[in-house]
């Protein structure tokens, strides 16, 4: 049988995220133009209608759109993970090309996925936490 | 069809999952198959308005990581869901 080459996990997750880059840039900025009103209702939460209490995505579509307005503080209140993950992307780009473009390391290691995923979730739970405390007292 | 095969395609939608646990060698691969149904049953969480949305790419990317692990023949668990087992 014909041996298949070794795919590395942290190249096609790199390669992924230079094809979501710009057009989630442009549907980011468009979603500012256009203002919170028009889309954001289309994203309201049927869970908080339904149980009457945040779900852990709450806040998710103002994030983004204070994101790309460019008030980061807002954003980073109504949901953290959308700060959090940009922060986390960037890190994973910037880790990929240190590592395998700029280091002198003839061994290049690959860059860990799940603990970007450890902290993502984890985030997205503890903010939920806190929410729901805020939420209940 | 071989292991390898029958690995890759279990991740391949709902109609790929059917195909791989009925033609394919199903004592061998069966770290991939339950891990694909356990990544398909989570991603079907994701029709869920709002919080389906983040759960939607925390599992396209759970899938990404084992459909690589899949077609470069290892047996490494996703995070988090990976512990699963549903086929014994």
């Amino acid at each position: 049988m014909k041996k298949m080459k070794y795919i590395r996990m942290d190249t096609v997750f790199f390669c992924m995220g230079w094809v979501v880059l710009l057009p989630s840039v442009l549907i980011g900025f468009w979603f500012a133009a256009s203002g919170y009103q028009q889309i954001g209702d289309l994203f309201a939460c049927r869970f908080m209608e339904i149980c009457k209490f945040p779900c852990p995505g709450c806040g998710g579509t103002r994030a983004v759109y204070y994101l790309f307005s460019g008030d980061f503080r807002k954003s980073f209140l109504y949901h953290p993970c959308v700060i959090i993950g940009l922060l986390e992307y960037l890190c994973f780009m910037i880790t990929y090309v240190f590592r395998n473009y700029l280091s002198k390391k003839t061994l290049v290691k690959e860059v860990r996925i799940s603990y970007y995923m450890y902290i993502f979730i984890g985030v997205i739970l503890l903010q939920w936490i806190l929410k729901l405390i805020y939420y209940f007292n | 069809m071989d292991k390898r095969t029958t690995d890759i395609v279990a991740y391949l939608t709902w109609i790929g999952f059917l195909i791989a646990i009925l033609s394919g060698d199903k004592e061998a691969s069966k770290f991939h198959l339950n891990q694909a149904l356990v990544i398909m049953l989570f991603g079907l969480l994701s029709i869920i308005p709002c919080v389906g949305y983040v759960w939607g790419i925390v599992v396209l990317v759970f899938w990404v990581m084992g459909l690589i692990s899949a077609i470069n023949g290892e047996e490494k668990e996703v995070p988090v869901i990976g512990k699963i087992k549903l086929i014994k």
